[in-house]
Parts: C-alpha cells; sequence; structure tokens
C-alpha cells in the first residue's frame, strides 16, 4: 500500500506529468501540423462524400439522403469499358512518364553527359505552359490532316499515307506521359540528389557495367521514389481532362474522368454523381498508398544518407556520353523544342496556324502589346506571384513535418496520415472550388470574397506534390543523424530545423518550383473562388482560351516562360547559399 | 411595378437616396467585351445623373456565374446586385428566386420575344449557331445552302461539330425546316453517318477551322468567325436557315444591396447607348434596329430557355445518344 502511494507520486506519473509528456514541443509542432493538414484535406472530403449522398438541392426541392447516386454511377454499362480506356491511358501515360524522367535524372546527376547543367532549367518550361496548348500544338505536329512531322516522314520516306495520328490512343499516351514527365524528372532529381552514389561506385569498382549499376543498385535504391512518381503519374493521368476531350474525343475514345465533367457541366450540375464517380478515384489512391506506406515501413533499407560525408561523383561514362547527350536532345525536341517552336511562332501570328513559309509575310508584334494592355493583367500577374510563392511556401514546409510524421515516427496507423495529405489529388478541381465555397460562406473564418480562400484552396490541391517530394527525401535519410543530434541535447524542433530540413533541401527546392508553377497555372477552383479584386494570370489566360485568342495566349506563355525562368534561377541561387552544399 | 416614363429619374434619386457608389456585376461575357461597356455605363452615369460609381465586375463562364449566384444567396450572402450571362442561366436563377422582376424604360424599344414572360431576364445580345468553313479547303461552287446539302456524300468525315451543342438540336428538331420531330430526327441521324468528328468547344472549332484541320464546321458563333476573319483567317461563317439563336440577358438580384444601381445598368445596356458598346465590340445587340450585319439576311429562331431547362436531361441525352457517341 504504502508503496503504491510512492508510485503515484513518483515525479515519472501522475497527471501532472502525463501533461508535461504530452506538452513536449515535439507533440505540439506535430499536433499543429496534422491538425492543419487534416483541415485543409477533411473538409473537402467530408463535402465530396456528404454530397455523392444527397439529392441536388434547389429552390423547391429539398436535398435527402440517398444511395441513388452510387447505383446511377456503377449500374451504367458503359462505366466499365470508360474504365477500362482510362486504365490502358493512365497506365501507358504513367510508365512513359517515369521511364523518361528516371532516364533524364540519372543521366543529369549520376553521368558525365555534357551541358547537363541546362537541362534543369530547360526541363520547367514544360511545367508553366498551358496544358491546353502543348496539346494542340500536339495535332499541329501529328494530325494526319496537317500535322507537321506527318508532312515531314512521310516526304522523308515516300510513305503513301500519314505515319502517325494524333487522334488515338497511343497518341493520348505520347501526349500525357510527355507532358507528365517534367515533374516525374524533377522528383528523381530529388531523390538521386539525396542518395549517397558510394553504392554506385562500389558497384563499378566491382567491375559492374553501366546499365548493371543503374539496374540493379540506382534503380532499387530509389524504389520508394520510383513507386511514388508511378503513382503520382498514374492519378493524374486517370483524372486528366484536355488530353481526352482534345485528343480522343473527336475519335470516340471517351475516358471516365470525362464522366465527371458531364456530370458537373449538366443543368442543374449533378454534384452526386460527380463525387460518386470521384469516391471511386479516391480508392484506387488509398489502395497506392498503402502499398507504398508497406514499402517504406523498412525505410532503413532505403537509406543512404548517413553520418558520413557524400559527395556525388558522376560516372564517367567515356564515348557513351555522347548518346546519352543524343537522348537528352531528342527529348527536349520533343518536350520543349517542337511545341515552343509552334507556339514561338503563334505568338507572333495574327491567327493560329501550321508554320509555313507564306506566314513569315504576317509576322507581328500585336499579340505581346495586346497581353501588356489587357485590362488588370500586371495586377493579375502580381496575384499569382504571391500566392504561388505563398502555397509553395506552406505546403513545403508543413509536408516536411507530415513526411517525417509516416516516415520517421513510430506513429500507430501513420500510412493514414500520409494518404489524407494524398488524397486532394483526386478531387476534381470544381468540387474542391465548390466545397470551399460552402465551408467559408457558412464558418466564421472571413476569407471569402477575398485573395485568402485562394491561397487555402492552392494549399490544398498541392499537398500531395509536398508530402511526395519530401518523403521521398525523407527516406533516403538515416535515423543515425537525428539520433546524434538528439544525443547531444538538441530538442526535437532544433533536430528539424537544423538537421533534418538541410537534408531535404534538394527535395524542398524542386517541391517549391514545382508547386509555385502548378498554382500559378491553377484554375479549375480559381474560376469559381475569385473575386473582383483577387484576380489572378490563370483566369486571364483561360479568358484569352475562351475567347479564341490562341496567338494572345501563345504570347502569355512565352512572357511566362520568361518569367518563371527569373524566378527558378533566382531559387536556385538563393539556395545554393542556404544550408548544406550540395 | 412602376411604368412610367420618370422611372429613370426615380432610379436615380433611390441610388443617391440609398448612398449606393458601387454596383457588383457576375458575368460571362469577357473582359475586352464587358471593359468598355462598364467604362461607358459609368461615364453615363456621371455625365447624365452626376452619379460616381465604381463597378465591381467578376467574369467567369457561364456555368460558374449560375453556380456562383446560387451558393452565395443558398447560404444568405448577397454580393451581387445584377447578372449578365446566358439565358438558360439567366432563366435558372429565376427558377431559384435569386434574381427578381424588373422593368425600365428601355423595354419599349424591343420586341416581346426580346424577354422572359415572367419578367426575370432580359436580351441584351445573341449567340447565332452557324455553320463555317477553311475557304481554302471548300470552294464557292461546293458551299452547302441548306442543312439536308450537308448530307451530300462529299462531305462525309469532313465536318465537325460541338460535343455540348444539345440546346442548338433541340431546337432545330422542333422548329427546324423539316416539318415534323420524326423527320429532322431522320436528318439527324442521317449526319451522324457523315463520320462527324466531336470536339468540344466552339472557339477551338472555330480556330481548327482556320488553320485547316476542319473542313467545315457544323455549329460555331459567327462573332467568333468574323473576328478571325477580320484578322486574315481562310474562314466564312455560313447561315443555314432556319439559324438557331441563343440570348444572352440581364438580370436583378432579388436581395440586391445597390438594386438602384443595379436596374440603371440595365436600363443602360438595354439602351441605344449601352446596344452600340456591344456592337462595336463585335457583338449582336438584341436591339432589331442595330445596325449590325451579324444579324442580317437570314432567318433566325430563338431557343427557348424554359424549354431546354425543363427537358435538358432528356434532350442532353438524346443529342448525345444520336451525334456524340460513336
Amino acid at each position: 500500500m504504502a508503496l503504491d502511494t510512492t508510485r503515484n507520486w513518483s515525479p515519472d506519473s501522475g497527471p501532472v506529468s502525463l501533461v508535461r509528456r504530452l506538452f513536449t514541443g515535439q507533440n505540439i509542432i506535430i499536433a499543429a501540423a496534422l491538425l492543419v493538414v487534416g483541415y485543409f484535406t477533411l473538409v473537402p472530403l467530408v463535402f465530396l462524400i456528404v454530397g455523392s449522398l444527397r439529392t441536388p438541392q434547389a429552390a423547391h426541392q429539398t436535398a435527402v439522403w440517398t444511395l441513388d447516386n452510387y447505383v446511377r454511377a456503377y449500374t451504367d454499362p458503359q462505366t466499365l469499358q470508360l474504365f477500362s480506356t482510362s486504365m490502358v491511358f493512365a497506365l501507358g501515360s504513367a510508365f512513359l512518364a517515369l521511364g523518361l524522367g528516371t532516364l533524364l535524372a540519372w543521366i543529369t546527376e549520376r553521368t558525365d553527359t555534357p551541358a547537363r547543367g541546362l537541362i534543369f532549367a530547360l526541363s520547367l518550361i514544360p511545367l508553366i505552359l498551358p496544358g491546353i496548348l502543348s496539346t494542340i500544338s500536339w495535332i499541329f505536329l501529328l494530325s494526319p490532316k496537317i500535322g507537321l512531322i506527318n508532312a515531314v516522314v512521310k516526304a522523308l520516306f515516300n510513305l503513301s499515307s500519314p505515319p502517325f495520328n494524333a487522334y488515338s490512343i497511343g497518341g493520348m499516351i505520347w501526349t500525357e506521359g510527355l507532358h507528365l514527365s517534367p515533374a516525374a524528372y524533377l522528383l528523381m532529381v530529388a531523390t538521386f540528389k539525396s542518395m549517397d552514389p558510394s553504392l554506385e561506385e562500389s558497384a563499378q569498382m566491382c567491375g559492374a557495367r553501366v546499365w548493371q549499376t543503374f539496374y540493379r543498385i540506382t534503380l532499387k535504391m530509389a524504389w520508394p521514389s520510383i513507386f511514388s512518381i508511378f503513382l503520382i503519374s498514374f492519378v493524374r493521368s486517370l483524372e486528366a481532362f484536355e488530353v481526352p476531350a482534345i485528343l480522343g474525343m473527336p475519335v470516340g475514345i471517351h475516358v471516365f474522368t470525362s464522366r465527371i465533367y458531364e456530370a458537373l457541366h449538366s443543368w442543374p450540375a449533378d454534384f452526386g454523381l460527380a463525387g460518386a464517380y470521384a469516391i471511386s478515384l479516391l480508392a484506387i489512391t488509398s489502395l497506392g498508398v498503402y502499398f507504398y506506406s508497406r514499402l517504406t515501413r523498412q525505410a532503413h533499407r532505403y537509406a543512404t544518407v548517413t553520418g558520413k560525408g557524400y559527395k556525388p561523383a558522376p560516372m564517367r561514362l567515356g564515348q557513351w556520353k555522347y548518346a546519352t547527350l543524343a537522348i537528352v536532345v531528342l527529348y527536349f525536341c520533343f518536350i520543349l523544342v517542337l511545341p515552343l517552336f509552334v507556339l514561338l511562332w503563334s505568338a507572333f501570328q495574327p491567327f493560329y496556324s501550321v508554320p509555313s513559309l507564306a506566314g513569315l509575310k504576317t509576322l507581328t508584334l500585336k499579340n505581346f502589346t495586346y497581353v501588356l494592355t489587357y485590362p488588370k493583367v500586371l495586377h493579375s500577374f502580381l496575384n499569382s506571384l504571391y500566392l504561388a510563392g505563398g502555397a509553395a511556401t506552406v505546403v513545403v514546409f508543413l509536408t516536411a513535418i507530415v513526411s517525417w510524421i509516416t516516415v520517421k515516427s513510430k506513429i500507430r496507423g501513420r500510412w493514414i496520415f500520409d494518404n489524407i495529405a494524398f488524397l486532394p489529388l483526386v478531387f476534381p478541381g470544381l468540387i474542391m472550388g465548390v466545397s470551399l465555397m460552402f465551408v467559408y460562406l457558412t464558418l466564421p473564418i472571413p476569407i471569402y470574397g477575398t485573395i485568402w480562400i485562394l491561397l487555402v484552396a492552392y494549399i490544398t490541391r498541392y499537398l500531395p506534390y509536398g508530402m511526395r517530394y519530401n518523403s521521398t527525401s525523407m527516406v533516403q535519410l538515416s535515423n543515425e543523424l537525428e539520433e546524434s543530434a538528439q544525443v547531444s541535447g538538441a530538442s526535437w524542433w532544433r533536430t528539424f530545423y537544423s538537421i533534418i530540413l538541410p537534408l531535404l533541401k534538394p527535395g524542398a527546392v524542386a517541391a517549391w518550383i514545382y508547386i509555385f508553377v502548378v498554382s500559378f497555372r491553377e484554375l479549375s477552383s480559381t474560376i469559381l473562388l475569385y473575386s473582383p479584386g483577387s484576380e489572378v494570370l490563370s483566369v486571364t489566360i483561360w479568358e484569352f482560351w475562351e475567347n479564341g485568342q490562341y496567338t494572345a495566349l501563345c504570347a502569355l506563355g512565352v512572357l511566362m516562360s520568361i518569367a518563371l525562368l527569373v524566378v527558378v534561377l533566382a531559387t536556385q541561387t538563393v539556395s545554393r547559399k542556404v544550408g548544406v552544399k550540395e | 411595378m412602376y411604368k412610367g416614363d420618370d422611372k429613370i429619374d426615380m432610379l436615380v434619386a433611390g441610388a443617391k437616396e440609398n448612398k449606393e457608389t458601387e454596383l457588383n456585376l457576375y458575368t460571362s461575357m469577357n473582359l475586352e467585351d464587358s471593359t468598355p461597356l462598364i467604362n461607358t455605363f459609368t461615364k453615363w452615369l456621371d455625365k447624365n445623373y452626376k452619379l460616381k460609381v465604381e463597378v465591381n465586375l467578376w467574369r467567369s463562364n457561364s456555368e460558374k456565374v449560375l453556380q456562383r449566384g446560387i451558393i452565395e444567396a443558398q447560404n444568405g450572402r448577397f454580393e451581387v446586385d445584377a447578372f449578365e450571362t446566358n439565358s438558360p442561366e439567366l432563366e435558372t436563377l429565376g427558377r431559384e428566386t435569386v434574381t427578381t422582376q424588373f422593368w425600365t424604360p428601355s423595354f419599349k424599344d424591343f420586341p416581346d420575344a426580346a424577354r422572359d414572360p415572367k419578367g426575370l431576364w432580359h436580351a441584351t445580345r445573341y449567340n447565332f449557331f452557324t455553320a463555317g468553313y477553311n475557304t481554302n479547303l471548300v470552294k464557292p461552287a461546293d458551299v452547302p445552302k441548306t442543312y439536308d446539302d450537308l448530307l451530300l456524300p462529299k462531305w462525309k468525315g469532313k465536318m465537325a461539330i460541338d460535343s455540348d451543342d444539345w440546346d442548338w438540336f433541340v431546337t432545330l428538331v422542333k422548329q427546324g425546316p423539316w416539318g415534323s420531330e420524326e423527320k429532322a430526327m431522320e436528318f439527324f441521324r442521317k449526319l451522324k453517318e457523315q463520320d462527324l468528328q466531336i470536339r468540344k468547344g466552339h472557339t477551338l472549332i472555330s480556330e481548327l477551322v482556320s488553320s485547316g484541320e476542319i473542313p467545315m464546321a457544323i455549329t460555331i458563333y459567327n462573332h467568333n468567325a468574323e473576328r478571325l476573319k477580320a484578322k486574315g483567317a481562310p474562314i466564312e461563317w455560313l447561315p443555314l436557315e432556319p439559324v438557331v439563336a441563343r440570348p444572352n440577358g440581364v438580370a436583378l438580384a432579388a436581395n440586391a444591396k445597390n438594386p438602384y444601381l443595379g436596374l440603371m445598368f440595365i436600363e443602360f445596356t438595354l439602351s441605344k447607348d449601352g446596344q452600340e458598346v456591344l456592337q462595336g465590340v463585335g457583338r449582336v445587340p438584341s436591339n432589331p434596329k442595330a445596325s449590325t450585319s451579324l444579324n442580317k439576311g437570314f432567318k433566325y429562331i430563338n431557343a427557348d430557355p424554359e424549354a431546354l431547362i425543363n427537358e435538358a436531361k432528356k434532350w442532353e441525352a438524346l443529342y448525345h445518344d444520336t451525334l456524340v457517341k460513336k
């Protein structure tokens, strides 16, 4: 009895010390990060699920609970057919993006291929170009009727019919895969940068050939990243809209997302049905994230950055470096030079047309003066700049903490946090817009009608990307660095700030740049949520597109690419001066 | 509702008494065209009525204008004073009690067909669905003269149509030149056998006609074609009769904070000054006396928004099954 009493009063137990143990700086920060991420993502999720279980609300008809949306969505005989087309398209595009991104990243980060320094900056340009434009430029290149490549190849090899067709499942996979490849490349660059190459060097010392090293060591070490990229590309192509609408629809190739689109664009907008469809995308993604978490449960197997210093030395390829250079040049021809050529050409033309000698006479600067004097264009540009910078910074920081939790902590069920942060990837942007509208018209948080609601939307939409970038770098970090900091008496926060964040830098910088770019472009939620005063550039882009002012749009695309390059170069310069040296 | 000639003076007095200094407008008209309209409106108010007013313009597509209007009203948020958008959306806003009835003196210059019989909206401009072709690819002698000419074998595989034009479709099925719905449907089924290309977006279709990717488009807006033509693109629009017209119009928010200015905006848009601005930016004004070439020389019929909305699901599905589905 006496003993028990003493135990109760010992300093290690009792309610007071329990509180003290729970409310450490570490726990508070972790809890705050989880709360914020949970709030951002679960609110639209609840909206999506509730919406999929309700009938539409109208003035003379109140909404009631129903399962009808699911019945309609999954008893439609066409659903299966659409779904299998979607799978072929998404798998094909994801493999293409992954293959290209990985190969290119390996070339730039691990070999002594000439001019590889340029590649990083160049690979960002395709990201800023509006997806609609790059898709249309492929019509101009691969259409059987007017495609430039078809015309050239046909003439060269004396063919009787055009060899390529943009309007086919192959053409769709090609366009979408290429479109996604820069994002895959960025993610792989981050991985290679934060991966100690000593194992690869040992393999080479032992006489392994370049491709053996690549296949047996590099790829295996990068496995979590590869899976991540595959997942992200797969989900993105599954919900892609532009390529199927522009290349698939004319020849009757329909995909799953066109169903969501149709449901949202009918009268009245059928949010319930769209929600029911979106839930199945959600299920597929959750499955993917679950497998990813199984994979990274043994994160230490992939950890290469340990207490030892490392400095990646590029592999010497000898004569082969010209082969890799050729691959790089060819890639940039497809992703950048050809589409950009069409784009640049159009930017100097009075109307959109296939490049030709006759067109040389009609070159004009009018599109540029038109864009620069368009109502509110500078104001919109500045708003976009603030929002993209703000969203990128918040996301990178938040996801760094959350990815620490999912990769490094031992909290049970931590993969669920990974999944939660991944959820926004599959919300149709429009549903996200509507849900945020409802939320901030109902909650007493006065951000409706201000620019802040856009910031919330962008943070929510791009959390998944921050998560992928940071978590793949986190997997590569060995626990021993953290442990030694803690042994030396550093607090969790100090360790996180001084050890982990700097080591995450390659991934975090890539994430920042990527999120900055995609926030700049975001339209599907913006178009509903912006207000007078908070106009952004993506709305101007959309406006040009809607009005058929493609040449003005091309001119704006050119100007945006230049502005983006400046931002990226500045980011790189700043990041080189902060934190660890690369 | 008061319908006297001095209504404008009453509105001006009301705006002053109510201390209305800004107008909140939701529109689907692009900025390039709506900005001159707004600028002329504020100058008109200042010059004629000594009212200094700022206009907060929110521009989006017609579906979003509808969604935002409804969601805000459902949640008791009354940001908007007036709407300017497509008539089916205006009809829906009226049904959802987001907008209310109104009358202004300029109504007298328009035929009854230019406004909603329930008094919830008034047409300001028209979108005409015309055909359009590439002038390098289609010889003058081959240009079709009637809808039925589109069924000639020479057009097989050369025509495109928009994937969402079921409002055009229903109007033609009901009021087209074929005399009965069965005969009209027979025409559309044969049209389908011409291997139509299904495209999304009227402006994209117009651009693709200019570039030579599509020789003949069945549904484009003639003001789009006219703009491209003015830039030297090889495109010409073609009114196959009867041309289907879809009105765009104005409406007054039921819970407007600035109702007097909302009505002044409506009055201005329907006035001679306002209609001239619309014509000046290449739109087709709804006033039949306006001197534009875009609504002359052909017979046109209005798409009836009320019928469209009542039977939307049915016709959307029928259009999809008849023309879009492969």
